[in-house]
């Protein structure tokens, strides 16, 4: 029987956190929220936008992740990888609603942009989108 | 004087190359630092992503994917390469070396057409007179992962079009900042084998033992294998490409910045050189006149 998992969450950027002494952890999966505990399963799941709960010895902390996959293995190595991640305290509203703007302004101009740009733009909205929910979120409870 | 001042005007100019390579030298170090963590950073994610796709791979054998089909259907002789260079010069014999791996492959591979990413290797392969098909010489200095799209969905597109039997890339794999090889990978369609590929370095951990594990216990995968699959594999040869890209930034400036260093010492040494070489010289016209006077004096006695 195993105790902890071994979790780290990884972005193409670099490792966000790592800790091998997680209790569980609950994440939006493609196809419902999950909850992972120490013995759990192997599992392998697309995870949707929005924000992991990782409790470490009984204390929560929240991730923000967008885009990516968690991967829990035999060994209990948890692995989620995501285009981005950082902890939801860190989320700032003020540059959240900065980038969107800007996101939203190139997008208004639509016809100069080249196919990737508009992507970008359109990527970072989303994200801006989803990431003012948490942080609002985030600010009433604490 | 004629001949001191022929050398004293070489000295002066040996320290001006010198102050140039040395501002080269530090330009390319500030650069350096950012383009190998960019690199070393983004290597994590590299290798689970390939440690998932080797494992998923593996257990679902069933799964057909056209970019890992490695039937190929047609009478396909043509390869691909993709050509990763830099844009400019004055990095050493990094590029040089890149070129004579080229050489060498395309010997044995001739029928090969290319993508050049990189001004330098444009130059090369047109002057050999290969067929180049398209050119992303005017990708930014940083580079960022959407840019990088517009390559790998087209590649994705040639190779789903059965325009190529095989896609490859070369390009400068950074080992540090002393040492840089050229590399050629393939990177359609996607060998599963080569995803364990030790000599890149990056799957050194995943053990045999994990793999049958992985193979014989239940593993939940949602939504399902298919799916994730297939909404994998093109992403990762778009990251892959986006990293080799990265990797190859991070071997361009350690090699300029080491190439700028030699410069910057060869130049001192010529400098120290030339000094010894006109101090001796002035030396020798004070002897001289100094001979010349003492004659001089001694003869109106």
């Amino acid at each position: 029987m195993r105790k902890f998992i071994k979790l780290s969450i990884i972005t193409p950027t670099g490792t966000t956190f790592t800790n091998s002494n997680v209790e569980s952890i609950n994440a939006p999966a493609s196809e419902g929220e999950i909850t992972i505990l120490p013995n759990h399963t192997p599992i392998f799941t697309k995870l949707n936008h929005g924000e992991i709960k990782v409790k470490i010895e009984g204390k929560e902390s929240f991730f923000t992740i967008f885009q990516g996959f968690l991967n829990f293995d035999i060994k209990g190595n948890l692995t989620i990888l995501a285009d981005n991640a950082q902890r939801s305290e860190e989320l700032n509203i003020e540059a959240i609603k900065k980038a969107q703007e800007a996101a939203a302004q190139a997008l208004s101009e639509k016809e100069k942009l080249s196919a990737t740009e508009i992507l970008r733009a359109e990527t970072a909205i989303r994200r801006a989108i989803m990431e003012l929910k948490i942080a609002e979120k985030r600010k009433i409870t604490h | 004087m004629a001949g001191t001042r022929k050398i004293l005007s070489r000295i002066r100019s040996a320290k001006n190359i010198s102050q140039i390579t040395k501002a080269m030298e530090m330009v390319s170090a500030s650069k350096m630092k950012k383009a190998q963590e960019a690199a070393l950073n983004g290597q994590p994610y590299s290798i689970h992503l390939r440690q998932i796709i080797s494992s998923l791979l593996a257990l679902n054998k069933s799964v057909n994917h056209p970019l890992i089909n490695e039937v190929v259907k047609f009478e396909l002789k043509t390869n691909l390469c993709i050509c990763v260079t830099t844009n400019k010069g004055l990095c050493g014999g990094l590029n040089t070396n890149h070129f004579r791996m080229i050489n060498r492959w395309l010997k044995e591979n001739p029928d090969t057409d290319f993508i050049t990413i990189g001004k330098k290797g444009r130059m090369f392969l047109a002057a050999i007179g290969v067929n180049i098909i398209a050119d992303f010489s005017d990708l930014p200095e940083n580079i960022y992962f959407e840019q990088t799209l517009t390559i790998s969905r087209y590649i994705q597109e040639l190779f789903r079009g059965k325009q190529y039997q095989k896609i490859y890339l070369s390009f400068n794999h950074f080992i540090s900042t002393l040492a840089q090889k050229p590399k050629l990978v393939q990177i359609l369609p996607i060998d599963p084998h080569s995803l364990k590929d030790e000599d890149l370095g990056l799957l050194k951990e995943l053990d045999e033992e994990q793999e049958q594990k992985f193979q014989t216990k239940e593993y939940i995968i949602e939504p399902n294998a298919k799916t994730i699959i297939h909404w994998l594999l093109p992403y990762f040869v778009e990251l892959q490409l986006y990293h080799f890209l990265l990797e190859n930034k991070a071997s361009e400036h350690s090699a300029r910045m080491v190439a700028m260093k030699n410069a910057s010492q060869n130049a001192q040494d010529v400098m120290k050189q030339l000094r010894l070489v006109y101090n001796k010289m002035r030396q020798q016209q004070i002897t001289m006149e100094l001979a010349d006077i003492i004659t001089a004096t001694s003869s109106i006695q």
